[in-house]
């Protein structure tokens, strides 16, 4: 088991951080009957998945986190079937419905309505909890449909809807949820939980050590917890993490970073199709483009003189809206590849003549 | 320990006739005109979430007939139903060529002879579903009203909004609202054992920006997390206005103060690593623009130039997170714009 899943919190009071969030949680869950939507939303790695299953422990007790995963076949009306998998417990159920692709309104249709049709005999309070992930992946029409939903369900069924952007849910939903901002973690409440785990997991660990891999982790705690295990696993033996461990950072920001410094290096065609094949090569390794272009637009931002870094950032704005529309990813990547080096080259030549 | 049942308070506490409407007095003269007379003509209702439209939609229907009528009379559709051109061509068209009998019973009830539907964000139906929806109004008109419920006026087709009798719904004044709220508050607080303050209620009017919804759904996670606190004072936090802003999804004063303050610095780093900051966070990126232009318009330290430059620029960042573009390049893109009007302002003001 990985250290993340398995030094999860599994109840309100053992949560690290956010004191007030577990307090609000906790008198929420004891009045199960007025309870309203939740919304939780927060970058990824800041444990909104955690304080959610912790929350629903406190609700229903530890019988929720005895969970199974099944598989449900839904049709549309166009005759079209999808697959989603759901996890569930006796009294909830999760599921990402933006798995359904453009099929999507209909599969929540069809869960909301069978939840809330039928009473739950095995529980006293009487609520079911539906917990969708990803809720910025649905499309504007499933969200639209999930408007009314929940108001006419709200007797039987309450929603807990959790995603990383709050922006893309429309404004409409945010307003009849209870939002739950989780911030991720500061530097050093990070460190203070890798501490620890270290010291369940009875190795030593340099405080040198957990503040830079804090800093590496973009106040994301689920990359420290990863980034900690595995420099574990290279410090090899049952002794501590020495103080200069080499932090391996993932194999495909290494790359970024390659393809970054091999574009300001030299502006060329011949660059350019060097750049598409290390592109590719990103995108068949399962990327998302627009974090490759993020995390791309972030390493040349590094090397920039101040009086480019506005055009640059307002082209990789423009050219990852381009993503999110189009469908065909990587001619826009490849377009602000070109369209870097063309600004670089420019600035280059005011600057030498 | 609490009463209530699961229903939402915005069920509970919806207006019941026309007379409960508050505030939109214009528009309720005119439809209890209508139900007096018993003549009433296709109505267009538009305006802001939760300035009342669909409560006055219901209202109104509650006023024509006796419940028992209502379900031959009266078919609502809102967006969560199917609504294509399919939909508008066999149940819409179905329903609105049925004829209806009098029915004798209901003396109190004006029970004028004609059905209602009600297409409760008529802004999300399709243009061809619209069309269609066309030539359905003009030719079961002697029977049938058409009451289109919607937010964007705009989004509804001309031909279509030309047919109906168009009211505008004004988003409600506070001091409307706070009547409202308190009763319900006083109402629910009874039930509850709570007992809410007028800070905690004006702190709750003012995150609602006049969308009464929004303060009802306020109010009741309000009273939630106080009834669940009261059981236990060993750790009572209280509830202030900030913690009610939190709960609204608004991002507090000095969160939206930093980050101006990085802006004034000239320095992209500063800036970067603020933004980043505020990301991580997690605060919602469209409020905080809205926040940032309000800051913008006011300030003295930029020029009417970069004022209306950022002011596009913010649109365009608003227009492309709609699309699902990413939330921390549409805020640098804002933030390094703003870096750099700033900039030039200053310089100019120093001249």
């Amino acid at each position: 088991m990985l250290w993340v899943d398995k030094y999860r919190p599994t109840d309100l009071v053992s949560l690290d951080y956010h004191d007030d969030i577990s307090q609000r949680l906790e008198s929420l869950a004891k009045n199960p009957a007025s309870l309203p939507h939740l919304f939780f939303y927060g970058p990824s790695g800041a444990g909104k998945r955690t304080r959610i299953s912790a929350f629903l422990g406190a609700l229903f007790g530890p019988s929720a986190h005895k969970l199974k995963l099944n598989q449900r076949e839904f049709t549309t009306p166009t005759g079209r079937t999808v697959e989603i998998h759901m996890i569930s417990s006796d009294y909830h159920i999760e599921l990402s419905p933006g798995d359904a692709g453009t099929s999507d309104r209909f599969v929540i249709q069809d869960v909301l309505k069978d939840i809330a049709s039928s009473k739950n005999i095995r529980s006293s309070t009487e609520i079911k909890v539906v917990v969708l992930h990803q809720v910025d992946r649905l499309s504007k029409q499933a969200q639209a449909a999930l408007r009314r939903t929940m108001e006419k369900y709200a007797v039987t069924c309450r929603l807990i809807l959790c995603c990383d952007s709050p922006s893309k849910l429309i404004a409409p939903l945010r307003s009849r949820c209870l939002g739950i901002r989780v911030a991720a973690p500061c530097e050093d409440e990070i460190a203070k939980i890798l501490k620890t785990v270290a010291s369940k997991e009875e190795f030593g660990l340099p405080n040198s050590v957990a503040i830079k891999l804090a800093r590496e982790s973009d106040r994301n705690l689920r990359k420290a917890l990863l980034m900690l295990e595995a420099a574990k696993v290279q410090a090899a033996g049952n002794g501590a993490i020495p103080e200069n461990q080499y932090l391996p950072s993932a194999d495909w920001e290494v790359y970024i970073r390659q393809l970054a410094t091999d574009i300001t290096k030299e502006q060329s065609p011949q660059t350019l199709m060097a750049a598409r094949e290390k592109l590719y090569e990103l995108l068949v390794n399962c990327i998302p483009a627009s974090t490759i272009l993020k995390s791309l637009t972030g390493e040349l931002l590094n090397n920039l003189d101040d009086s480019v870094k506005l055009e640059v950032i307002e082209w990789a704005s423009f050219y990852e809206h381009r993503i999110a529309m189009g469908s065909k990813d990587i001619f826009h990547l490849e377009a602000f590849v070109a369209k870097f080096m063309a600004i670089y080259k420019k600035y280059l030549n005011d600057l030498f003549g | 320990m609490s009463s209530s049942d699961g229903t939402p308070w915005v069920e509970r506490y919806r207006p019941q006739t026309l007379d409960d409407v508050s505030h939109q007095t214009e528009v309720v003269a005119t439809l209890k005109n209508a139900v007096e007379t018993g003549r009433l003509p296709h109505l267009l209702l538009y305006g802001p979430p939760g300035s009342g439209k669909t409560s006055v939609a219901l209202a109104l229907c509650k006023d024509l007939w006796h419940p028992s009528q209502w379900r031959r009379r009266v078919l609502e559709l809102n967006a969560s139903d199917e609504r294509g051109i399919s939909v508008v061509r066999e149940k819409i068209k179905q329903f609105a060529s049925l004829s209806v009998g009098t029915a004798d019973d209901t003396k109190k009830y004006p029970n004028p002879p004609f059905k209602v539907i009600i297409l409760d964000e008529a802004d999300t139906v399709t243009k061809d579903a619209q069309a269609a929806l066309r030539r359905i109004i003009e030719a079961h008109s002697r029977i049938t009203r058409f009451i289109l419920v919607c937010n964007y006026v705009t989004r509804i087709i001309e031909p279509l909004a030309s047919r109906c009798a168009k009211f505008r719904f004004m988003a409600l004044p506070p001091a409307t609202m706070k009547e409202r709220v308190t009763a319900i508050a006083e109402a629910e607080g009874r039930k509850n054992n709570v007992i809410m303050e007028e800070s905690q209620i004006d702190a709750v009017l003012a995150v609602s920006g006049g969308d009464m919804r929004r303060a009802v759904t306020s109010l009741q996670s309000v009273q939630a997390l106080l009834a669940g606190q009261s059981e236990d004072n060993s750790k009572n936090n209280i509830i202030d206005e900030a913690a009610i802003n939190e709960l609204a999804g608004l991002p507090p004063d000095h969160v939206i103060d930093t980050l101006y303050e990085s802006l004034l610095s000239n320095r992209f780093n500063t800036m970067q690593s603020a933004v980043q900051n505020v990301i991580a966070d997690g605060y919602s990126v469209q409020t905080l623009l809205q926040k940032l232009l309000d800051k913008f318009i006011v300030t003295d330290d930029l020029d009417e130039l970069g004022r209306a430059k950022l002011a596009i620029r913010i649109a365009e960042a608003e227009d492309r997170m709609n699309d699902g573009a990413d939330e921390y390049l549409q805020l640098m893109t804002v933030c390094g714009l703003a870096l750099k009007c700033l900039y030039t302002a200053s310089k100019k003001m120093k001249q």
